[in-house]
Parts: structure tokens; sequence; C-alpha cells
């Protein structure tokens, strides 16, 4: 009686041990097909499915390292496909705002050549044609410089300088513009010596966007340039009075090609913010904007100090 | 399976109140140990004392009520904040989700059990009222175990009924009213009841002096009883779970 | 297996005599954001919850990955990620053990996962702050972490910017776009708001009282937002001349050799057609497109609007 009662204990334990082991198996058949479904569809393109494992799962390891392998495939080819569409956006820009300045310089040209206009009105029409053939020079060039940029080929020269020189420099030459444009300045940098690492002609890249960029677009009466440091970073802000920028327009404004404001009467190449983005970027800095509509904007680069 | 009752205890954290209730499987053996105190009685037949601390009020209506409120406990905020939905796109089986839960509270059951019996030892051999002998323990350890496990089927339409409902006033009603009823309805027929059912098996061979039946101890029909419960509250869960969605 | 990978057919889901959805042909394209627009109570969570199989379907089919989702439970949820309506969770756990839970149930696709997640929204791992504490914008976030803890083909999301702040909204959107872009995922995602769909999605659309009134590519429908004179003329530089010279506009797009797009609609075309005409420009064409995305959106609800 004793012994059939611990027979019988027995028994049920080496039940409940096979029950245990026949769902186990019958957990790792069921991962193995999943497996091989899984596989199936990377081969044939998917690289976004994966096979999912518990922590307990016998087959953890080789889902994990499946996933790994499709995740990072996956990865290179939307690097790939994002450069292709890249290109492709680039093309029609290029087709865009080159050919429509391209035709219209063509007519003017025409009607110079077919003698439809003459005396003063010739040479205006010779005046307007030299202007869009500039303005398209400088887009060819900013569209290359920017092609450079975003392909990461721009080399860059970084040497410690002092910020609050440079900055006073590129001012210095701004001076002359900005009054002939009849705009008021103010412009605040600190009289100390601020070095940091960066590129000089890079940096005055920035500034310069970023003030042409008020002359042909804001409309402002005032500019305000102000320079601000600490031990970790350097604050420059450039803000202006002008029309400002709308609040459905302020997050896409660094993106290459966009320009505010569809109906704008003067043209700008679209490529000025995002380049000093990029530029600023390089130096891991940081560049946002502010703006209230008719009221102003202002641009804020941070950029942290390196020795 | 494994799997999901595991995940059905880490939902069970920092939830005071199943602990508190576990603290319910000391309120007969302590009534006991008063009441024999009140006799200064000594030497008495442990089984006497048993089954008034672990047989009587206990299983009958301390395990029940105390099992039906950890099964709202454990439905009631999977459904308060509609997660259904969110183990059903896992995917959790419904019968699955209904079964691990059941799992849980015949873990619970039994655990409430052996603390039942623990405490009936401790209040019974510590004072001296008996003797401590091994076999009174082991069939005492027994019996409790048996208990354990059918009072957790005995709860289960209450845990069906749980998984139906949104709310936990009504579920929580329909405990009482389950319980009172297993303790009235015994009178007319000890089968009609899980509950009742039960305390037929506990006293099968009639080894258990005192326990007073209407009729005939029959232990097949007693678990025909549960199991008729039993498959009906599954049907009801799986019919109730499968609308909900 | 089509290209598509959610695909109903005639979805319909009646209460009674009301119909709640009907009709409705839903096509979602493999890695693109579909945005599923609508007032609420339109029939847009009735619509993805018959998707998911979380309320059942009155007539027609849903296919999923190409199969219905019946029968075919363990092979395609674990491949979607969703949230629908606010998502709940256990109160009484913290996040990470939240989504522990989730994690254990559903099985990861590397390890971390959950660490990941929560990096991925912005909440902290580890942190002892309970569910039941959570602002409505974590709760949020805790719900797309889970939706994305598995790393899914499929994200179906149920007006996931619901309960955010502005700054939020405007993180949730880059986010989304990010899993779309960088990681090639298909998102299902549904709004009230015009401007949000606009802004993220692909292709769009249009559910109002239980019917989908027109699905389209954004790209189709962005042309309809823009306020432009089409014009199509025969001989391209000369056209551009006169609009310089006599009406003093610069602000054209050519489309291609005799298509020209005006930005300014305030110009009186009858004068320009003469103008064109009286210089031996023929214009073949001229049109005046003046709709916005919420003109249109009202005139194809019959003058409703959308949100």
């Amino acid at each position: 009686m004793e012994l059939n009662l611990y027979l019988l204990l027995a028994l049920l334990i080496a039940l409940l041990v096979i029950g245990w082991l026949l769902a186990k198996l019958h957990r790792v058949r069921g991962q193995l097909s999943l497996i091989k479904d899984a596989l199936t569809d990377i081969k044939n393109g998917n690289l976004n499915r994966r096979v999912l494992a518990r922590e307990s799962d016998l087959t953890k390891q080789i889902c994990y390292d499946i996933n790994e392998i499709a995740m990072s495939s996956q990865s290179r080819l939307i690097q790939q496909k994002q450069s292709e569409q890249a290109y492709k956006r680039l093309m029609t820009s290029l087709s865009h705002d080159v050919k429509t300045p391209l035709a219209s310089l063509v007519g003017y040209l025409e009607a110079v050549e077919s003698k439809m206009v003459t005396g003063a009105e010739q040479e205006e029409y010779i005046r307007v044609a030299m202007e869009k053939a500039h303005y398209l020079k400088d887009f060819v060039t900013a569209l290359f410089e920017w092609v450079k940029l975003d392909a990461g080929e721009q080399i860059f020269h970084f040497e410690v300088c002092d910020l609050n020189e440079l900055s006073r420099d590129i001012m210095a030459d701004w001076v002359p513009l900005l009054e002939s444009h009849d705009l008021t300045y103010e412009i605040e940098i600190p009289e100390t010596e601020y070095m940091t690492r960066v590129d000089p002609t890079a940096y005055t890249r920035i500034l310069n966007n970023l003030l042409q960029n008020i002359l042909t677009h804001s409309g402002a009466r005032q500019v305000t340039l102000t320079v601000t440091e600490t031990e970790q970073q350097a604050k420059i802000m450039v803000a202006d009075n002008g029309k400002g920028i709308s609040d459905a327009d302020l997050p896409h404004i660094f993106e290459r090609m966009y320009q505010c404001d569809r109906s704008r009467s003067v043209r700008g190449n679209g490529l000025g913010l995002s380049i000093a983005k990029e530029l600023v970027n390089a130096h891991k800095g940081t560049i946002t904007a502010d703006s209230i509509p008719e009221a102003g904007t202002t641009f804020t680069i941070i950029l942290p100090k390196a020795l | 399976m494994l799997n999901l009752v595991q995940t059905e205890f880490l939902k069970l954290r920092r939830k005071k109140m199943i602990w508190f209730m576990l603290l319910a499987a000391f309120i007969m053996p302590f009534f006991s140990f008063v009441y024999y105190n009140y006799f200064e009685a000594s030497g008495i037949d442990p089984v006497a004392f048993y089954k008034l601390a672990a047989f009587g009020y206990t299983p009958f209506i301390i395990l029940p009520f105390v099992l039906g409120v950890f099964c709202v406990v454990l439905m009631h905020d999977e459904n308060r904040y509609d997660m259904l939905k969110q183990l059903w796109i896992v995917p959790v089986s419904k019968m699955g989700y209904f079964f691990s839960k059941f799992i849980v509270v015949l873990i619970y059951s039994i655990v409430f059990m052996l603390i039942s019996a623990v405490a009936t030892v401790l209040f019974s051999v510590l004072p001296g009222f008996v003797a401590f002998e091994w076999q009174s323990v082991g069939f005492l350890a027994e019996r409790c175990l048996e208990i354990g496990v059918l009072t957790a089927f005995a709860v289960m339409p209450i845990l069906a009924l749980a998984a139906s409902k949104k709310g936990y006033i009504f579920p929580v009603c329909m405990t009482l009213l389950y319980v009172f009823l297993g303790f009235f309805i015994t009178s007319i027929s000890m089968y009609l009841h899980p509950v009742s059912s039960i305390s037929v098996i506990i006293a099968r061979s009639g080894n258990i002096q005192g326990l007073a039946f209407a009729q005939n101890i029959n232990v097949p029909l007693a678990l025909f009883c549960i199991f008729i419960w039993d498959a009906l509250s599954v049907l009801f869960a799986a019919f109730s779970l499968r609308k909900r969605k | 297996m089509s290209d598509y990978l959610i695909e109903t057919k005639q979805l319909t889901k009646t209460y009674g005599d009301q119909a709640a959805v009907k009709d409705v042909n839903l096509h979602v394209k493999k890695g693109r954001i579909y945005g599923l627009l609508g007032r609420n109570g339109a029939g847009k969570t009735t619509i993805m919850k018959m998707i998911l199989g979380l309320t059942s379907i009155t007539s027609g089919e849903v296919d999923v990955f190409g199969q219905n989702i019946k029968g075919h439970e363990k092979r395609i949820y674990p491949r979607i990620g969703a949230i629908i309506e606010t998502p709940g969770f256990y109160p009484n756990l913290t996040g990470t053990e939240n989504l522990e839970i989730f994690a254990r149930l559903r099985g990861t696709a590397a390890p971390n996962a959950v660490k990941n997640a929560l990096k991925v929204v912005g909440l902290p791992y580890k942190d002892k702050k309970l569910f039941s504490k959570y602002s409505l914008g974590m709760k949020q976030r805790l719900g797309i972490a889970n939706a994305i803890l598995h790393d899914p083909e499929l994200l179906i999301l149920d007006e996931p910017t619901n309960g955010l702040d502005p700054i939020g909204i405007a993180e949730m959107r880059d986010f989304i776009k990010h899993l779309s872009a960088e990681r090639g995922k298909t998102i299902l995602i549904s709004s009230h708001i015009l401007s949000e769909i606009s802004l993220l999605a692909d292709d769009i659309g249009i559910i109002d009282h239980g019917t989908l009134l027109v699905e389209n590519t954004m790209k189709v429908l962005e042309k309809k937002n823009r306020k432009y004179i089409l014009l199509r003329i025969s001989d391209m530089p000369k056209a551009m001349l006169i609009l310089e010279q006599e009406f003093h506009v610069t602000n054209f797009d050519m489309y291609d050799g005799h298509t020209l797009c005006i930005y300014d609609t305030s110009l009186d075309m009858g004068a320009v057609n003469k103008a064109l005409v009286m210089h031996d420009v023929s214009v073949i064409s001229s049109q005046l497109c003046n709709d916005t995305l919420e003109d249109y959106f009202k005139r194809i609800t019959g003058g409703e609007g959308i949100a």
C-alpha cells in the first residue's frame, strides 16, 4: 500500500515532466515553423519581417540574429533609396529652378535680338537679362555647395580663433550694405576674447546667409546681432523686425528648396538657410528659428565651445 | 500557458488586498483556540478541533468568499481599463486567458488552505489542546489541500461572471449571494451547489464526526455537481469573452 | 501577395438599422503612411477595430498581409503594432513593468526591447512612477512604446496625438515620419485634424458618416491646395517676357515647354490673355485653380467640412 502510493506519486511526477517536455517541444516546433516562414518572407525581400522570441525560448538567439541581419540590410537599403531620392529631388529642382529663369532669359535676349525693343528699353532688357544670368550663376553655385555639404564632401578647416573678433569682422563688411538698404542695426559683441574651434569661412557663410535672408525676404527695418558666451557654448542671435514666418512654414524653413511665400515677389534660391544649417551641424551646433508673424524673426545659433 | 500564468502573477504586484485576504485564513483557527480556551479543554480529539478550525466555516463561507473577491480583483483592472483588446492582439487566446486566471485562483486557494492548516496546528498544539502527532497533522494537511483544490473549482462561476462584467460591485454581490445560497441550499440537497458538494467530499468515509448531512454521502455525485457548474461557467465565459471583444 | 498590407472589401458594420461603416474599400500600401481622416464618430475607430478583428464585421472582408486574420491570429498579430483609442495599462505597475508583461507575452525581436522602446518615446526606463500616476501624454507615449515593442511591420495608430501638447504632437509627427522613412514601416493612422494628416500621410482616405469618400495619394490632393493660374501657351519665353514687363509678375514656374504656372492669382486674366494674343502668343487654355484642401474637403463632404 505504502509502496503503491510512492509509485503513484513517482508516476505523477514523471507524467508532469513528460508533459512539460512535450509543451517545450511543441513550442520549439512552433518557433521553427515561424522562423521558416519569416526566412522565406525575408528572402522574398520583406526586410521588415521579424521573428519574435521570448526570454525562455531555446531559439531566442537564432531569432535575434535573424532580426539583426534583416534590420541591418534594411537600413542599408533605405539609405540607398534615400540617396537615390535626394538625387532625384536634386534633378527636379535643378530643372525647375534653372529652367524657368533660363527660359525667361531667352525671352529677353530674343526680344533684343529680333529688335522688338529699341533704345532705352533695349538697354533695360539687357540689364534684366544680365540680372537673371547672375541669379542663375549664384543659384548654381549655391546648389553645388549644398550638394557637396549634403554628400559630406565638404572639407572643413577648423582652427582655434576668437569668435568675437571674427563676428566683428563679418559685421564690419555688412554695415555699408545694411546702410545702403536703409536698415538700422544693433550689434552687441563682447569685448573679451572667446577662443573656440571654428571654420572661419563656414562661420562667415552662416552669418552671411542669415543676413542675406533678412535682406531679401523679411522686409525688416532693423537688424540685431547679439553674441553671448558661456564656458560651454556661444550663442549667436540674429533678429529682425520684419514680416516674420508663419507657424505653418516655421518647421520647414531649413529644408532645402523650401520657400515660404508662394506668391513672393522676390526670388531667393531656397538654399541659404539649409546651407547654414548644414554648416552649423558641421560645428556640432544647433540653429533654431523663432518668429512672431508681422513682428519679426530670431535665428539662434548655439555653438559648443571646443578647443 | 506557463508564460500566461507567470504574467498573471506579475500583474498582481503591489496589490496589498490579496495579502490582507490571506489573513482570513487565521480567523477560524483563532476562534477555535478562543472557544477551547474558554472551556479550558485539553487532550481533546484533534479531529474535533480541526473540524471547527479548518473544516467548518473556512471552506463553507470564508474561503469561497475570499476567492470570489480574488477573482474579481484578477479580472477588474483589465475590464475597467479596457485592456482586453490589447491582450487579444498580442494574441492571447480567450480561453488561455480565462484558464490562466483560474490557475492563479487555484494556487491562491491552495496557499490559503495551507496557511489555514499551519495556523490550525499552531493554535491546537502550542496551547496544549492536542498532542502533536504526524498522523493527524498529515490528515489535516491532506484534507486542506483537497479543500483548496476543490474550492477553486467551486468558485469558477464567479470567475466567469467577473470576466463578463466591467464593474466590481455586481460580481462581489453575486459572490455573497452564491456563498450564502450554498449555505442555505444544503438543507434541500447537498448536491445542488458546489460548495456543499465539497463538504460531502471532505467528510467521506466518515472520519470527521459531527458534520451532519441530510443525505447519504455520494462522492461521485458531488464531483459531478462541481463538474456541471464548471462546464457551464466555462461555456458562459467563452461566450461572454467572445461577445465583448 | 499584393502590394497592399491592408485591403478591405465592401467592409460594412451595422448596429441595428444604423450603418456605422458602409462599403469601405481601403488600400494601405506597403511602406507608406495612410492617413484616415474624418470627424469624431465618422467610423475611423470602428474600421480599425474591424481590421484588427476586435469587433465583428457585418459584411465584407479584411485582408491583412494578404490573409484573413481569423484563423491566422498567431501569424498575423505579432506583425502588427496598434493603439486603439486611449490604451489602458495596469495601474498598479510602472511603465517598465507594464511593457515587460507585454514583452513576455508576445516575445521580442531583440534583447533590451523594453529599454529601447521606452527610450524611443522619451519615457524613463525602470522608473518608479506607477501607471496610475501618469499624465495623459505619458499614457499615450507608453501606448506607442507598446505598439513598437516588437518592431512590427505594420502600425495601426488611432488618434495617436490625442492628449498630447503641441510639442508632443510635433515630436510624435517626427517620430511617425521617422518610422516610415528610416525603418520602412507601413502605418495606418487616423485623425480628425486635417493639418496633422496632410503633414504626415502619403496616402489619404476621407471618411464621413461611415463612407469612404475619397482615397488618393497626398501628392494628387496637394495640387488642389495651391492657388495658381495654369496657362497653356505657344511661345514660352515670349509669354514670360510679357508677364514680367507688362504685368510685373515674376513669380511663376514653367511646368513644361508649354505650361506656365503663375502663383499670383490676383492677376487680371482678361488683360493677360489680350496682351499675349497681341504679341502673337496664342493662349491654348487658361485655368484658375483657387482651392484649398479645406475647401476641397468641405465640398466633398457636402459642406460640413472635416474637423
